[in-house]
């Protein structure tokens, strides 16, 4: 496959082709499905956490973590997104990366013309499930050391006195650019292991491995590989907007619901990506 | 996929629908009308002149209709005074205080609550200047919740109200006349909350009387007394600590401060407040000219 020839060609054609993929074999969307289902179960709980009979476990924890205040309405729901954020990291490290590697293996099965079994394939990728949690806490790892590094410049730029010209706006742009500059360093992480959940989950490759092939293809198609994350990402904007709507909206349920509504994008935008990755790494191991 | 789809929307539902119903008789319904309404009363509180009155009417009706709603619970109070606030905020000062006057009734409630009544109801003689009426609502303070917060101030407010009038004969005699009674206090409820914020307002009557030796000693006593940070928290021990060197400062005799500041460490050599003492001292001591000399390099 000509990695280089018009790379934004390929980009949308193999993006459009994950999307049907997707839709064409619904057993694909099962693992993420799982992950959604998941994630707003987590998302209830927290949400119903400050309310009799679950206010009996969390009222000590919040009281004690966060203050008494946040027992109450409105503050108990400015709880919720921060952990969740949380819980997501441990959810992403221990269960998001084992379901996003069952969804790969699927797609192999499809591509080798087997039934997709989404339980059999979760159970066959059972042995390797520290590798992949491995893979998971490497990429977190990539993921915090950028961010650190962004705090860095976020702290810098908060020193700026200046309140016009070119200064001033490089600080509004570093601080108010924040989740977007979050967003573009989260596709790029996703790039830097992109194609290691493939290798384990259609070759069966040890975490070494896997990130040896991974970098071997990264070397050759970086380009089209941050393409295929970031224009997926890129769709998140529109929520990320919402996002701040709702933190000025006089409704404090609105976050919730907008929390509802990044948990499906995501997993949604994560599906086509995965899908679109091991869809490239199918073709480069017909063409090896 | 359907069937996993419609699962798992079952189950979510269900379990929201479950975690509400175990719910319906608790808090959180009550907090979150409460909250709407104090919304809509802090937005038209932020310009009560450019609110139509019909706005305040709305509101007065919620609080009553919450009231209503949950009558003898802890948010019946709370209510209450916030529906005193809005006649407050639209300057109904009389009927303002006739629905805190009806939650000091009530002697159901806590303490604590009935204070806050008892604040505002101050606050809004003071607004109409009938100082008459701020006096006997400091008394009647002091005699009905004397171990509150507002209670044990209430002697020191009273010359604040002397104050304003400029009656200063009055405002001397009302100064010792609450150093006396916190001095009662002190002896009555030894090393409690009320013998720490008794040396307090002891030592701001003093201070208020020019008589800064007393006051001096009276916050040595405080700080030697009441090391444990649940009552010299960060900002008690910023208090403490300005009005020593105020008090030194006066008498001209900043080693006075500094003498406190040893015996303390001496006493407490694991204090965490030792460090900024220790600062203290060593900014004290340090020449005038070589303060300069310093800031300059």
């Amino acid at each position: 496959m000509p990695q280089n020839d018009k790379p934004k060609q390929h980009i949308i054609a193999t993006l459009g082709n994950s999307i049907q993929t997707l839709l064409q074999n619904q057993s694909l969307l099962k693992p993420y499905l799982v992950s959604i289902f998941i994630q707003l179960l987590i998302l209830e709980i927290l949400f119903f956490a400050t309310r009799f009979p679950l206010k009996i476990l969390f009222e000590k924890i919040i009281r004690y973590v966060w203050g008494i205040q946040y027992i109450h309405y409105p503050w108990n729901l400015t709880l919720i997104s921060p952990a969740l954020q949380q819980i997501q990291i441990l959810f992403f490290i221990f269960v998001s990366s084992f379901l996003i590697a069952t969804a790969t293996s699927l797609l192999n099965d499809i591509n080798e013309n087997k039934t997709p079994k989404p339980l059999a394939a979760a159970k066959n990728l059972l042995p390797l499930y520290l590798h992949i949690i491995l893979l998971a806490a490497l990429s977190y790892c990539f993921v915090w050391v950028l961010y650190q590094g962004y705090g860095l410049i976020y702290h810098r730029a908060l020193m700026i006195g200046a309140k016009t010209g070119w200064k001033f706006i490089l600080k509004a742009v570093i601080i108010f650019g924040t989740p977007y500059f979050n967003l573009i360093l989260g596709a790029l992480t996703t790039t830097l292991i992109a194609y290691a959940p493939a290798a384990i989950a259609i070759d069966r490759k040890k975490i070494l491995s896997a990130l040896k092939i991974n970098f071997g293809l990264l070397r050759h198609s970086f380009l089209l590989s941050f393409g295929l994350i970031l224009i997926p990402y890129l769709c998140f904007i529109p929520i990320l907007f919402l996002r701040s709507i709702a933190a000025i909206t006089m409704i404090p349920e609105m976050t919730v619901w907008v929390l509802v509504v990044s948990i499906i994008a995501m997993v949604a935008i994560d599906a086509v990506v995965y899908t679109a990755l091991a869809t490239v790494y199918l073709l480069n191991k017909e063409d090896r | 996929m359907k069937k996993l789809f419609f699962t798992f929307l079952f189950i979510l539902i269900g379990v929201g629908l479950l975690l509400s119903v175990m719910d319906i008789n608790g808090d959180y319904a009550a907090e979150k009308i409460i909250w709407s309404i104090n919304q809509q009363f802090s937005k038209i509180a932020r310009d009560p002149q450019a609110a139509p009155a019909a706005a305040f009417d709305r509101i007065i009706k919620q609080y009553d209709q919450f009231i209503k709603k949950y009558p003898g619970t802890h948010f019946e109070p709370v209510a209450q005074i916030h529906k005193g606030q809005v006649y407050f905020t639209r300057k109904d000062y009389s009927n303002a205080r006739q629905v805190w006057e009806g939650l000091l009734s009530r002697k159901d409630f806590p303490a604590s609550v009935a204070v806050i009544a008892l604040n505002y109801i101050a606050r809004s003689y003071t607004i109409e200047k009938n100082y008459d009426r701020v006096l006997e609502v400091y008394d009647r303070a002091i005699k009905d919740y004397p171990l509150t917060g507002f209670g044990l101030q209430a002697p020191l407010l009273k010359a604040v109200i002397y104050n304003y009038q400029k009656d200063v004969s009055s405002k001397e005699k009302a100064l010792n006349d609450a150093a006396i009674y916190y001095k009662e206090l002190i002896k009555k409820y030894p090393n409690s909350e009320a013998d720490f914020l008794s040396r307090r307002y002891l030592t701001d009557t003093y201070l208020g009387s020019g008589r800064w030796q007393e006051a001096l000693e009276v916050l040595k006593d405080l700080l030697m007394n009441f090391p444990d940070p649940r009552f010299l928290t960060r900002a008690s021990s910023r208090w403490v600590i300005i009005r020593i060197n105020g008090a030194a400062q006066k008498l001209n005799d900043l080693q006075l401060a500094v003498n406190i500041y040893k015996e303390f460490i001496r006493r407490y050599p694991q204090h965490p407040l030792n460090k900024l003492l220790v600062a203290l001292i060593k900014d004290i001591n340090t020449p005038k000219d070589s303060k300069k000399l310093e800031s300059k390099s």
